[in-house]
């Protein structure tokens, strides 16, 4: 082709390009909430992990500590924040101590009589009025008179107080200028609580930097400082330090990359050509998920793209192959069918998670098809035409012929592959340790002054435990406040026979229609009221008629129709009561936290108990119950694509020796990782299996292109020349990563860099056939 | 009497309205050391009740800002003021715990108070405009009109009353319209009728030498 032709395919193609991202960026919502790339629920606590709790009240919990200046400052700071968090949705409360009258709203006002527990005990007769005025009295001489006084004429029991008291959070911190504090008095301490969930980095990345923004406005020029504490707070630090890393090791990556291509190839315009089929496929890939899925789960596009870093292979095997006599597209015509048996066979091995049922498996099936095969067609088809006619050939290196001719001359023992493959299965089942890792958190473990950080703040706090949860599941939201205000006594009882240091039900804020009824039930009549009223005042110096307002407002109450859920939701305090109670398809839940649990075994015992309102769920083990399920899923599905893989390429191959030359060396390199792991200590994760498809995937290329036997010595070198390229790039890439300081990136990278050894040597020693071998010798 | 609608007073520092020379001589004499302590009489004057509160007890006062007030008659509650921290004891109750911002009477007379018995007319001229007058005997009467917007949306008026160089009462008018009369050192004994009338009682601090 003409230059200027090339020219204009390269402007073709890059517009192409930036068709596609624009696509992409336009159609493609990215999800980072773990939940959707989480297999079906089977067991009843998956299922309230994954549908109905998020991840449990608990985790949306943000600590927050006001550090760093004199207390009064920062009680001002902490009174300032309040109103500014409430006002924004992204968050169900926020709390810092102060008494809120204002908590019970005009809305919920008429209902105190029904919310408040008082006249489960009491009734409003003489006696009981007569003592309470009393007290309303010292009251009035006491410097509390200030706040009490207008509270006083329609709410002389103070039931409002009481209601604000009943609604502060279960163990309550110390308080310094009507704020919480720590005991040494200096930080001030709020809680917020996220609407997001606590797993979810975006969301939570977004509710924190609100956080941060309020409190830079609230500070002012205070020097003083704001510290986050909570699950919400790990996750958005764990994703950043993690991607921080994996770019710092992608930008080493590329130079090393660039460098390593630069160094085989000399052409400037070949090595950046070569990227443009990768980043098709890449884009393609993301182009089809979002017009299949409409969006795809971060984790899914992360494994994704390690998964497709092997189409980085393909325009390497074009450059090796190229030469002065032949055009670069009568070389790809001459290399496509190897090349395609190894595209094609990947392709319809990745078929089999398309079948696994779990949508961020399938996603990931789709985007690795579709990213291959385009980067194949691409190279084949696009890449081809925009080389020139004068490119480096490969097989005139002096060096590469010598190393040619030493490995040509290596040994080919038939005894190696059962030898290896049996050393690794015993080597497997010897190693010392769990064969499984189940917690995902362990490979991206939150660092240790964060969690000791977490740990003082959740306890000067009295912040719900995080892993411990009730669930009450009821017909409908008043079956769940009813069963909610039968746990009530037991929990009481824990918590005094110091199991729990407190718990939040519920029914805390909103009684059963039942129990409100009753209460309604004792509300004196008006005439009765007066008289007790009149008795009650006897002795004491209230002006007649001070009480009116009671009375009108205890009349009304009797009349009520009693507060629902709905209602409550309402009113300003009801993203309080919906983090507790929830509906959900055809049924309600409500959800109790638990704080300070000192003994499960209390708690998994009241949970047993046949008519237990409340089932107990252990979120740490629901979860890892989830990812031993999903394993289990990547598991048959990696056995399907492995038979898949099988059948393609017999198919392409024919004959069974050819077969068995190029699949054994990917077999036995999967179980010398495996061993390798294993030997090492390493807990196999999702992370290592992902990684392992993609070292088979290497091998399967290693192995076709080594078996594909060439006409001569020259073109032979060309094929070494390639896969020397190939490997020691893949090789650089994730040794990086192996390096790296976080066990996630570490398990993809060691896994995968074993791979590429262990394939290379094994292609060399196990697939090239003996008889070209002594014709080329 | 002033409303709390009333433009709010200039800030701080003493640019005007500043005490005459006669009233800052009249603070610093009654300057008197520390820790000092008093019985006292409180009548409170209370809207919704149809006759005032009369509480006897005994004040102990420290430090600028720590204030311990007994009541032990007609019933028993103690009030401690320390670092701007208010804590209220009931026998058989739980401590109320509260700022003294919240209690903006009680801070208005910490304020006065404390500033009065340190003989601090700077200080006093820091949140008040002040103005006094004197009488034949060596009686005066010190008014305390609040500068800050909000000490004045709830407190209106402190009046400090007594002879020569001892204080005899402190008055205190709120917004709302209630108001309170402390009696000490040598009126705090002082037998009162069982519903004092607040003229009555003003009347006793400005003429008892």
């Amino acid at each position: 082709m003409s230059v200027r032709a090339r020219v204009a395919l390269l402007a073709v193609w890059l517009a192409l390009l930036a068709g596609l991202l624009a696509y992409v960026l336009f159609a493609l919502k990215v999800s980072t909430d773990l939940r959707s790339f989480m297999p079906p629920p089977r067991t009843p606590e998956q299922r309230l992990l994954l549908d109905e709790i998020g991840e449990g009240p608990g985790s949306r919990l943000l600590l927050l500590a006001l550090a760093g200046d004199e207390p009064e400052t920062l009680a001002e700071i902490s009174k300032a924040l309040i109103p500014q968090i409430r006002a924004d949705r992204r968050f169900v409360r926020a709390l810092n101590g102060e008494d809120d009258i204002g908590a019970l709203a005009e809305g919920l006002l008429p209902y105190r009589y029904l919310l408040s527990p008082t006249l489960d005990s009491a009734q409003f007769d003489a006696r009981t009025l007569h003592s309470e005025l009393q007290q309303r009295v010292q009251d009035l001489g006491s410097p509390a008179a200030a706040w009490l006084k207008p509270l006083l004429a329609s709410d002389p029991t103070l039931e409002t107080l009481k209601l604000a008291e009943a609604w502060a959070p279960p163990g309550e911190p110390e308080r310094y200028a009507d704020v919480w504090f720590t005991q040494d008095g200096k930080q001030a301490l709020l809680l917020a609580e996220t609407v997001a969930g606590g797993f979810d980095p975006a969301a939570q990345r977004d509710a924190q930097d609100a956080l941060n923004q309020y409190f830079r406005t609230a500070a002012g020029d205070s020097k003083a400082q704001l510290v986050l504490s909570g699950p919400g707070v790990f996750t958005v630090r764990i994703n950043e330090t993690t991607s921080d890393e994996a770019n710092f090791i992608g930008m080493f990556d590329t130079v090393g990359f660039v460098t390593l291509l630069l160094l085989a190839y000399r052409r400037l315009t070949t090595v950046f050509a070569g990227a443009l089929p990768l980043l098709t496929g890449g884009l393609a890939g993301m182009a089809a998920l979002a017009l299949f899925f409409g969006g795809a789960h971060g984790i899914t596009l992360a494994f994704g793209f390690t998964l497709i870093g092997v189409a980085q292979d393909y325009p390497i095997h074009l450059f090796s192959h190229l030469r002065r006599e032949q055009s670069p597209a009568e070389v790809a015509h001459h290399l496509w069918p190897t090349l395609v048996t190894g595209v094609a066979s990947t392709c319809i091995a990745y078929l089999a998670f398309f079948a696994s049922g779990v949508d961020g498996l399938e996603q990931l099936a789709v985007f690795t098809i579709v990213g291959l095969a385009t980067a194949a067609l691409t190279t084949r088809f696009g890449l081809v035409h925009l080389l020139g006619r004068e490119p480096y050939d490969a097989a005139q290196s002096n060096w590469l012929a010598a190393l040619w001719r030493r490995l040509a001359a290596l040994p080919r023992p038939s005894w190696l592959a059962p030898l290896l493959a049996l050393g690794s299965v015993v080597a497997m089942l010897q190693a010392p340790g769990e064969f499984w890792e189940n917690n995902l958190a362990a490979l991206t473990p939150a660092p240790p002054d964060l969690i000791a950080q977490d740990a003082r703040l959740r306890r000067e706090l009295g912040a719900p435990d995080v892993r411990h949860l009730l669930v009450i599941e009821g017909s409908d939201a008043d079956a769940v406040l009813s069963a909610s205000e039968k746990l009530e006594p037991h929990l009481a009882r824990l918590q005094r026979d110091g199991v729990i240091a407190g718990y939040e039900l519920p029914s805390r804020y909103l009684p059963s229609l039942a129990t409100q009824r009753a209460r309604q039930e004792r509300l004196p009549e008006p005439a009765a009221l007066q008289a007790a009223l009149d008795e009650a005042q006897h002795g004491l110096p209230f002006k007649p008629g001070s009480f009116d307002a009671f009375q009108r407002d205890i009349a009304a109450a009797r009349s009520l129709a009693p507060l629902t859920a709905e209602r409550f939701f309402a009113s300003p305090l009801g993203l309080r009561l919906k983090a507790q109670l929830q509906p959900r398809e055809g049924h309600w839940i409500g959800l109790v936290s638990l704080v300070g649990v000192a003994d499960t075994s209390a708690l998994i015992q009241l949970a047993a108990q046949p008519d237990a309102p409340a089932r107990l769920l252990d979120l740490k083990h629901a979860s890892e119950s989830l990812v031993a399920a999903y394993r289990t899923r990547v598991l048959y599905s990696l056995a399907v694509a492995a038979v898949l893989l099988v059948v393609v390429v017999s198919l392409a191959l024919r004959r069974r020796s050819r077969v068995l030359r190029v699949l054994l060396p990917m077999a036995v390199t999967t179980l010398l990782i495996l061993a390798a792991l294993r030997l090492g200590g390493v807990s196999l994760s999702l992370f290592h299996l992902i990684a392992l498809v993609l070292a088979a995937g290497l091998g399967l290329d290693y192995a076709l292109f080594f078996e594909h036997v060439e006409d001569n010595e020259l073109d032979q070198r060309r094929t070494l020349h390639a896969i020397l390229v190939c490997s020691a790039s893949t090789f650089l890439v994730f040794l990086l990563l192996a390096l790296s300081s976080l066990p996630v990136l570490r398990a993809i990278g060691t896994t995968v860099t074993l791979g590429v050894i262990f394939n290379f040597v094994l292609a060399l020693l196990l697939t090239r056939p003996r008889q070209e071998i002594a014709d080329a010798g | 009497m002033p409303l709390a609608s009333r433009a709010a007073p200039e800030p701080a520092d003493c640019r005007t309205d500043c005490p005459s020379a006669q009233t800052v001589q009249l603070v610093e004499a009654l300057r008197r050391p520390l820790p000092a302590a008093t019985g006292y009489t409180e009548v409170r004057f209370v809207q919704m009740l149809d006759e005032p509160l009369v509480l006897h007890g005994d004040l102990t006062y420290s430090s600028a800002d720590a204030l311990g007030k007994s009541v032990v008659n007609p019933y028993e509650e103690t009030t401690t003021i320390a670092d701007g921290q208010v804590e209220i004891r009931r026998p058989g109750k739980p401590v109320k715990r509260f700022s003294l911002k919240r209690a903006p009477a009680l801070a208005g007379f910490l304020e006065s108070f404390s500033a009065t018995l340190a003989g601090d007319a700077q200080r006093l001229a820091r949140s008040y405009v002040l103005s006094s007058e004197g009488g034949p005997d060596g009686q005066w009467q010190l008014r305390l009109m609040p500068r800050d917007a909000a000490l004045a949306k709830h407190v209106t008026r402190v009046t400090v009353s007594g002879a020569k160089t001892t204080p005899l009462c402190f008055e205190i008018e709120e917004a709302g319209g209630d108001s309170s009369i402390l009696l000490v050192d040598r009126l705090a004994s002082r037998p009162l009728p069982a519903a004092p009338q607040r003229a009555e009682l003003q009347q006793l601090c400005q003429h008892s030498s």
